[in-house]
């Protein structure tokens, strides 16, 4: 072989570590042993490598196991704060996300058709809820809302008077098969014509809920509204009335309208006759769902930390969009063409739209049209609980990571939820006055 | 919204306006567990290796915090300890890298104490006089300084072969190939050696000058 080339020869030198094989290795002694230049380089390399090796080595003082293992811990310690401040940093923009814009029904079932569109259109996938897709919106409007008969002139006008859980598995809810097979085609045409589906306008932008800098912010802002603010005068142990911070809620409004026709046409594609029995208005083209939400408050207690995760919960209260009407805000209204209960029970009529559990449980709700059905986790706990004569519904984390309780009283709704207990829930939402 | 209690509005959130979110397990908490394990797995060598190349204990657990965080935000960690090491490795070394091609590093470096020396201290007065140990922190201050002078990746070769790792090791915290480490390594030793060599010159001569006046 020729003359070694510098990075191979320094490799040899290194033997084992460097893990030259074993043939190389026996070729480069063979060339050392006949080549005095290599043989003096090779040297050079040896004593330049035993130079820094010696002046290196006063470099990194070593450490005791002893003081590695505290540093290890220290360092543990450390990490968890800086991970709790970004993971916060995450959340709170999630959450100002969710409230300013997905606190909307019917944006959220936008969301939630688009992704079973997509679903749905995967290739080499079985073709799911493509005909719930269409529906999701009305399902979300007739199904998953607060409603109550108060037709006015345009609208037939929903408001809350009670809550009732509805369990949500969620696994059946993104797995519910089709009633048939769609070809590629048809899916390419549900896809077109779901663009022309309908239109979505709202006045929620993602400033809709902002921050405000104190108590007597957040009254201001919610008494413009019409609203009085009320506060705990009970925290559990460990919160402090200055820990606490303040949201606000812009009023927001939002329509959709549904081109009848568009949905007439893609239900047909899929031949269900359930679906294509659904009893649209005659002679409608458009039919204009509303959904308004009063201003809010949010109200959020931290305890600082426990070594683990922040506890905190928060106090949810809306302003009275009317008080001359029973029931509180949020606000659907549905199209006054649209016979709404023929419509809700032709929906829940049809097989596979909703997982049969949650369908059934649907059905049974009673004084539907004043009842906010609230989805909930299969293992969450639910109750119905009074709030100062209130009648309200506490649920409480199967896993034993928090609760939330909603009531409403004159209009107005609340909620108190966080990492709580249901009893500490109900304690602070009884505690409730108002602020002066 | 701010920091703090969004815990609450989550919470809120996800019961209220979010169904398939409260099923869902809150982020990362059934892996928290795991993770702690992986932390006290490797920290030490992860901290020992960004010790090393940095030379400075503050600046090492700065960077073993972002290597950590990086291994946090990773969507999959390989199973093996060994698949653990290897893209720990890889990461403290670019971490450390980019700490050593930092702007912000040259500045603070003057205002630092040599940490290193300080913690060697206490072990090295019991065995040197006062003249020893002068000598002998002056001489750490000469290393320091031709390592700072040193190209980012040639000193990382060099401290990372000195360390006692393997050519594979390097190979693969550097990200090159197996056979270019030699390469690497024979140039940094020499470059290494020309400074230090042309270091004890200059100090001889001063030596020498100061006490011919």
């Amino acid at each position: 072989m020729g003359c070694v080339d510098e990075g191979r020869l320094r490799a040899y030198l290194d033997m084992p570590d460097s893990g030259l094989a074993a043939d190389e290795q026996a070729a480069i002694a063979a060339h050392l042993a006949g080549c005095t230049t290599c043989a003096e380089r090779a040297r050079t390399l040896v004593a330049t490598a035993a130079l820094a090796g010696t002046r290196l080595a006063a470099w990194e003082p070593a450490l005791s196991t002893a003081v590695e293992s505290q540093h290890a811990r220290t360092a543990y310690a450390r990490f968890q704060r800086t991970l709790r401040e970004q993971e916060w940093q995450v959340a709170s923009s999630r959450a100002h996300d969710r409230a300013g814009v997905s606190h909307d029904w019917l944006q959220q079932a936008k969301e939630w058709v688009t992704h079973m569109i997509e679903r749905s259109t995967a290739p080499g996938r079985r073709p799911a809820l493509a005909a719930v897709a269409i529906l999701a919106i009305l399902a979300v409007a007739l199904a998953f809302s607060p409603v109550s008969s108060l037709a006015d002139q345009l609208f037939k006008t929903f408001r809350v008077q009670q809550f009732q859980a509805v369990t949500v598995p969620i696994k059946g809810m993104t797995s519910v098969p089709m009633p048939q097979q769609i070809t590629q085609e048809q899916q390419q045409q549900l896809q077109q014509m779901f663009a022309n589906l309908g239109t979505l306008q709202t006045t929620a932008t993602k400033d809709s809920f902002h921050q405000v800098g104190s108590q007597a912010d957040a009254q201001a802002f919610f008494s413009q509204h019409g609203g009085t603010l009320q506060a705990p005068t009970h925290l559990p142990t460990g919160y402090t009335p200055q820990s606490a911070q303040y949201g606000v809620g812009n009023p927001t409004s939002s329509q959709y309208t549904l081109n009848v026709a568009v949905a007439k046409q893609y239900l047909a594609l899929l031949n269900s006759s359930e679906l294509n029995a659904l009893p649209w208005p005659q002679g409608v083209d458009k039919l204009t769902f509303g959904y308004d939400t009063p201003a809010m408050v949010a109200t959020f207690y931290s305890n600082g930390s426990n070594g683990q995760s922040e506890q905190g919960f928060g106090i949810l209260q809306m302003a009275n969009t009317d008080p001359s009407v029973p029931g509180a805000g949020p606000i659907l209204h549905l199209p006054a063409e649209l016979d709404v209960n023929a419509f809700r029970a032709a929906l829940l009529a049809v097989p596979n739209l909703l997982p049969q559990q949650t369908m059934d449980q649907i059905k049974n709700v009673s004084n539907w049209e004043t009842t906010l059905i609230i989805p909930v986790p299969e293992n969450a706990v639910t109750t119905n609980v009074t709030v100062k004569g209130n009648a309200g519904l506490l649920i409480v984390d199967g896993q034993g990571r928090g609760s939330l309780l909603v009531w409403q009283s004159g209009g107005k709704l609340y909620a108190v939820g966080g990492t709580i207990s249901g009893d500490e829930a109900q304690a602070i939402a009884n505690s409730l006055t108002n602020v002066h | 919204m701010s920091v703090k209690g969004d815990a609450a509005v989550n919470t809120l959130a996800r019961g209220l306006y979010d169904p398939e979110q409260a099923t869902r397990p809150a982020a990362r908490e059934p892996e928290t567990v795991r993770f702690e394990v992986l932390f006290f797995r490797h920290y030490s060598r992860v901290h020992r290796l960004l010790r090393r190349l940095l030379g400075s204990d503050e600046e090492a657990e700065d960077a073993a915090q972002e290597v950590f965080l990086r291994l946090y935000r990773q969507e999959s960690v390989p199973p093996d300890e060994a698949g653990q090491s290897r893209w720990l490795l890889r990461v403290a070394t670019n971490v450390g890298l980019n700490v050593l091609r930092s702007g912000r590093r040259q500045s603070a470096r003057l205002r630092r104490t040599a940490v290193l020396d300080q913690a060697d201290a206490p072990r090295r007065e019991e065995r040197l006089d006062p003249a020893a140990l002068a000598l002998a922190q002056e001489e750490l201050a000469l290393v320091r300084a031709i390592l700072d002078a040193m190209p980012a990746r040639a000193r990382a070769c060099l401290l990372l072969r000195h360390g006692g790792m393997s050519y594979a090791e390097i190979a693969d915290a550097l990200g090159v190939a197996p056979g270019s480490v030699g390469t690497m390594l024979a140039r940094a030793e020499r470059e290494f050696r020309r400074r230090y060599d042309e270091a004890e010159q200059d100090r001889s001569a001063h030596e020498h000058g100061t006490e011919r006046s």
